[in-house]
């Protein structure tokens, strides 16, 4: 029997135990980055069959227990400095085995491809004794990284014909252009958040952190900032410190909010809104208030029913 | 009641049929369920709200406690489900079957559900009296190549979002005690009292508070508030208390301190007014009103001034006999009208 053919055999049979192990991992990375409130979208899979074996085939050197992304997982971030954030992450909460930080490698004249790999092992917590011992690899990547990543994969390797000089040098000129991207979005985010009329961006931030540790789901930006705008000002300068304020709040009630997450899910819209936490904060603290300004803007049915979740029914 | 509502959890649920009771002795009896009903996260999450929309009312659910005069079997069975070991089907089928000996011939046939919850680390049993409703859905359909919408007439629908059909009680076995609230959504706001008689016998409680002692306390503590508050405008304080002796002295049979609040206090006093309440040890849910401890004290209005001069006035002609006006030095003009009947030396 030749080595591919047992290599196919052997993988066949692991496969869907990774492909079990990769859940897990996923699952708990997004629980972790939730936590932290990193807002991310996290995927992952065991290696297919046949690419595995194409893999070896292209990659001679290669074994098959040097295979290090069988299970492989991707974290695509918004922002470079969210990079830093999910690496520390890792490093704390998994079994570092391998770091492969592209953009160390870089000389300073050089462009390429700049995302994050780390190998890694479960060290403790779910899944840390059925999975002892295996090993994925992730890529932490910005979604401009992401970008140039896939379609560089699929010009780079397109055919037989090489790209000549000129060509790459094109292509590589698009990832000094992403690198750029990404670093001016994360300026002008920064920028936009300083700006003195900027209160509700930065409170929305500040909800975001928080909501995302509950429930880690896609959230409409338009509808949270009209939403804030309507219920800032009855906080009428109360609260100096927004992230206190809401730090404080979550603390005092994370049982309660896990349970609300959890038993009235898909009763209400905004419970996939990082707003329902002012929401319910304000249902505590001044909900007439909170009524007058919510009737202005939203039907009253949708607070009703928020105020039921929250154990607060309005009268 | 002081555990926080937000933490329930509902567990499982288990209903019966109870059939009206017939004068002449022909019905079966209830139709008792012998295991608990499938739940999906949906339906747990609407018997939630519904839970907590009843009990959590202020101006709807009253805090309850054991009666220890009744001879309801209900207690002992809540207490051996929660401590000794009763069995939750086993408990609800005796709920069952002592609501439908209790309940008096006119209650109309409907559902004893009973669930059970758990509420932080306390466990919770709930138990609703529900009738069914009526309604229609429509069905989108093509007839003959034209669009129309089918009706259905529904006559099985439950707790649907505004319902008024059922009778709720709440029971938490806290770690040393118990706490309890109940609710009657078939009451209407200030005509009945808080609770049907049949459903607290039913439950062999008592309101935790008796009714003379809850309006004696709303009616001190209101009254006082309305000194401190409008001690610059004594046009209104005047104006509220009449507003105060009124709802006390009327026809109705309950009230609450968020319904007086929105009736008669101007919008800024309301927020106040309430958090006055709580400070007092006074609560801002709806009780029974009963005002045999505060008779003398509603039957005259005494306007009290600084100089020592007094105007008493039999409450129920105050509003229309005397009138107020704020003067900008903070004094008060008083005009007063009545037909004289004497004059005399005290």
């Amino acid at each position: 029997m030749s080595d591919l053919v047992k290599v196919r055999n052997q993988w066949t049979e692991e496969r869907p135990r990774y492909q079990r192990f990769v859940d897990c991992l996923a699952r708990r990375l997004q629980q972790d980055l939730a936590q932290e409130g990193v807002v991310a979208l996290v995927s992952g899979r065991a290696k297919d069959v046949d690419s595995l074996i194409k893999k070896l085939l292209l990659k001679k050197n290669l074994s098959y227990d040097q295979l290090s992304d069988r299970a492989g997982l991707r974290v695509i971030v918004r922002f470079r400095s969210e990079i830093c954030a999910v690496d520390r992450l890792i490093e704390a909460n998994y079994r570092l085995v391998k770091r492969d930080d592209k953009t160390e490698q870089l000389d300073p004249d050089k462009f390429n491809y700049q995302g994050l790999h780390l190998d890694v092992e479960l060290k403790s917590g779910v899944g840390s004794r059925t999975f002892r011992g295996y090993k994925a690899e992730i890529q932490v990547r910005t979604k401009a990284q992401n970008l140039w990543s896939e379609m560089a994969h699929e010009l780079l390797y397109k055919g037989p014909v090489p790209l000549t000089k000129k060509l790459q040098r094109r292509l590589f000129s698009l990832v000094a252009l992403l690198e750029m991207a990404d670093e001016q979005l994360e300026t002008v985010e920064d920028a936009m958040l300083s700006l003195p009329n900027a209160e509700i961006l930065r409170v929305l931030q500040i909800l975001e952190k928080g909501f995302l540790r509950f429930n880690p789901v896609p959230y409409s930006r338009e509808l949270s900032i009209h939403a804030i705008g309507a219920m800032v000002p009855i906080y009428e300068k109360t609260v100096r410190k927004w992230d206190q304020h809401f730090q404080e709040f979550v603390q005092r009630n994370a049982k309660k909010l896990k349970v609300v997450f959890t038993e009235a899910k898909g009763r209400s819209v905004f419970l996939t809104q990082p707003e329902v936490l002012m929401i319910f904060d304000l249902l505590d603290v001044d909900e007439d208030r909170l009524q007058q300004a919510w009737n202005q803007t939203f039907p009253s049915p949708e607070l009703e029913e928020l105020a039921r979740i929250w154990g607060r029914p309005l009268d | 009641m002081t555990s926080d509502l937000g933490l329930l959890v509902v567990e499982q649920i288990i209903i019966h049929e109870v059939p009206q009771t017939s004068l002449t002795g022909e019905t079966d009896g209830p139709v008792l369920s012998d295991v608990e009903s499938p739940i999906t996260p949906e339906i747990k999450g609407m018997l939630r709200a519904r839970i907590i929309g009843g009990v959590g009312s202020r101006k709807q659910a009253v805090d309850i406690e054991w009666n220890p005069q009744s001879d309801s079997p209900v207690p002992d069975l809540i207490r051996d489900c929660f401590d000794s070991g009763l069995g939750f089907v086993e408990m609800s089928q005796q709920l069952a079957n002592h609501l439908f000996e209790s309940q008096p011939g006119i209650s109309p046939a409907g559902l004893l559900a009973v669930i059970r919850c758990s509420l932080d680390r306390n466990t919770v049993l709930a138990i609703l009296k529900i009738e069914r409703e009526e309604g229609a859905r429509l069905l989108e359909q093509m007839s003959s190549g034209k669009r129309t919408f089918d009706i259905q007439h529904l006559t099985d629908l439950i707790l649907t979002p505004k319902t008024r059909l059922f009778k709720l009680a709440v029971f938490v076995r806290l770690p040393n005690a118990y706490e309890a609230v109940a609710c009657d959504n078939q009451r209407s706001y200030s005509e009945n009292r808080v609770l049907a008689d049949f459903f607290l016998h039913f439950l062999g409680c008592k309101l935790a508070e008796a009714p003379n002692v809850a309006t004696k306390n709303f009616y001190d503590t209101t009254a006082r508030y309305l000194t401190d508050w409008f001690r610059e405008d004594p046009e209104t304080h005047a104006l509220t208390y009449n507003h105060l002796v009124s709802a006390l002295t009327s026809n109705i049979q309950s009230l609450s301190a968020r319904q007086f609040a929105e009736d008669y206090l101007p919008p800024p006093a309301r927020r106040p007014y309430l958090d006055y309440l709580k400070k007092h040890g006074v609560g801002d849910r709806v009780f029974d009103v009963d005002t045999s401890m505060i008779t003398y004290r509603l039957r005259k209005t005494v306007y009290a001034f600084r100089s020592g001069a007094s105007l008493i006035v039999p409450a129920e002609a105050a509003q229309k006999t005397v009138g107020l006006t704020n003067e900008k030095d903070g004094s008060v003009s008083v005009a007063f009208r009545d037909h004289l009947t004497d004059v005399k030396g005290k």
